[in-house]
């Protein structure tokens, strides 16, 4: 980088220009009248100042994301949950009355209900403070166990090999998605307890 | 300007009060009327480009995120609409308007204005037209500008590091440039 200090002095040193001095004038003048609706726009910033989320899961790990954003993790996680529930309760409705299908496999639908919950219940949660942020915790360590042992008993019921491959599968990225549902509580907790010591780590 | 203070100006143009936009304009037209000048070499274009800039920042001030540094959104939509405008003006016209400096487009500028523009030409000015849009606009956000690189990839978009890596190949291609061209 030394070499290259000439050039930068040269940029650095370029004579700065003076923008005329009726500028900020003409700016004014040709400003519109009427912005449209500045109730409307008022409410914008307002929600955009509370709600702020860009969704990046690199940032969430890292503790940088706002508590709105975790909530939409878990709702979309949720909404997730609640078409697959919807689809297997509707796949199965005939299965039922005509197979004799593992029992444990029968109550897929129901299982996929109450992770929903979980994960609406812990969205939701993350509105009402420190006991909130415990309460999502404690919910995504719920999912957790939940999705571990469902998956667990899952393969074990299942024989053939070639079912237990998309089991697993699904099994693991429910499990890293709880897992990183975990993770993102976490770290908000660790910056809650910060705030309310007023440290800077 | 403190970016609280800045956040209470724009709350209250927001509601209503347009005159309180004349100290956003006040404070950052400078800077962005000079990044104009030196992308776009021409002091009429520079200024309407900076008109530009704050009539589009005032009409989209709703979307401005509060969390953000006003001047780094402004930033943006600054380099947005010079980008948009250089697309418009051909590179050659950028270089004959460099070398020969015909101001006398611009009515509003006073002869003496138009004597620092002239003086303004030099060899790193030339160079610089020779690179491309994106690493002249970097180089002289920081270091006419002195923006830091952090504050260069929030209005850019980019990480920190690609702004460093660009910013670096730039100033070795202007050195290459001045070494073999000027």
């Amino acid at each position: 980088m030394e070499k290259l200090e000439d050039i930068i002095g040269m940029i650095k040193n370029a004579q700065r220009m003076q923008p005329p001095e009726n500028l900020t004038q003409r700016v004014m003048q040709n400003l519109p009248e009427q912005r449209h609706n500045p109730f409307l726009e008022r409410a914008k910033y307002i929600f955009l100042e509370r709600f702020e989320f860009s969704l990046n899961p690199n940032k969430a790990l890292n503790g940088e994301t706002s508590l709105a954003e975790c909530m939409v993790y878990f709702f979309l996680i949720g909404f997730a949950h609640l078409i697959m529930a919807v689809l297997l309760f509707w796949g199965f409705r005939d299965l039922n009355e005509k197979y004799q299908i593992v029992i444990w496999l029968r109550l897929q639908p129901q299982i996929l209900f109450f992770l929903t919950c979980c994960l609406i219940i812990a969205g939701s949660a993350l509105m009402i403070g420190r006991f909130g942020l415990r309460l999502s915790l404690f919910a995504s360590l719920a999912y957790i166990t939940t999705v571990s042992l469902n998956g667990f008993l899952l393969i074990i019921g299942i024989d053939r090999l070639i079912f237990r491959i998309p089991i697993f599968g699904l099994v693991g990225t429910t499990f890293f998605v709880g897992l990183f549902l975990v993770l993102i509580i976490r770290k908000q907790l660790e910056k809650n307890n910060c705030d309310t010591r007023s440290c800077n780590a | 300007m403190d970016q609280k203070v800045e956040a209470e100006i724009i709350v209250r143009i927001l509601n209503g009060d347009r005159q309180s936009y004349a100290l956003l304009v006040e404070e950052y037209k400078t800077p962005i009327y000079n990044l104009a000048f030196r992308m776009t070499r021409s002091a009429g274009d520079a200024d309407d480009l900076t008109q530009e800039t704050f009539i589009r920042a005032y009409i989209n001030l709703w979307r401005f995120h509060p969390t953000r540094k006003f001047f780094t959104w402004l930033y943006t939509l600054s380099i947005n609409l010079i980008r948009n405008h250089l697309k418009k003006v051909k590179n050659n016209d950028l270089l004959n308007r460099t070398k020969n400096i015909h101001y006398a487009e611009n009515e509003n500028q006073s002869p003496e204005m138009l004597i620092i523009a002239a003086q303004e030409l030099s060899k790193i000015d030339l160079a610089l037209l020779s690179l491309k849009y994106e690493l002249r606009v970097m180089l002289i956000m920081k270091y006419q500008q002195e923006l830091s690189f952090e504050e260069i990839a929030e209005i850019t978009g980019k990480s920190v590091s690609a702004v460093k890596m660009r910013v670096y190949r730039g100033l070795e291609k202007l050195e290459k440039v001045i070494k073999n061209n000027l």
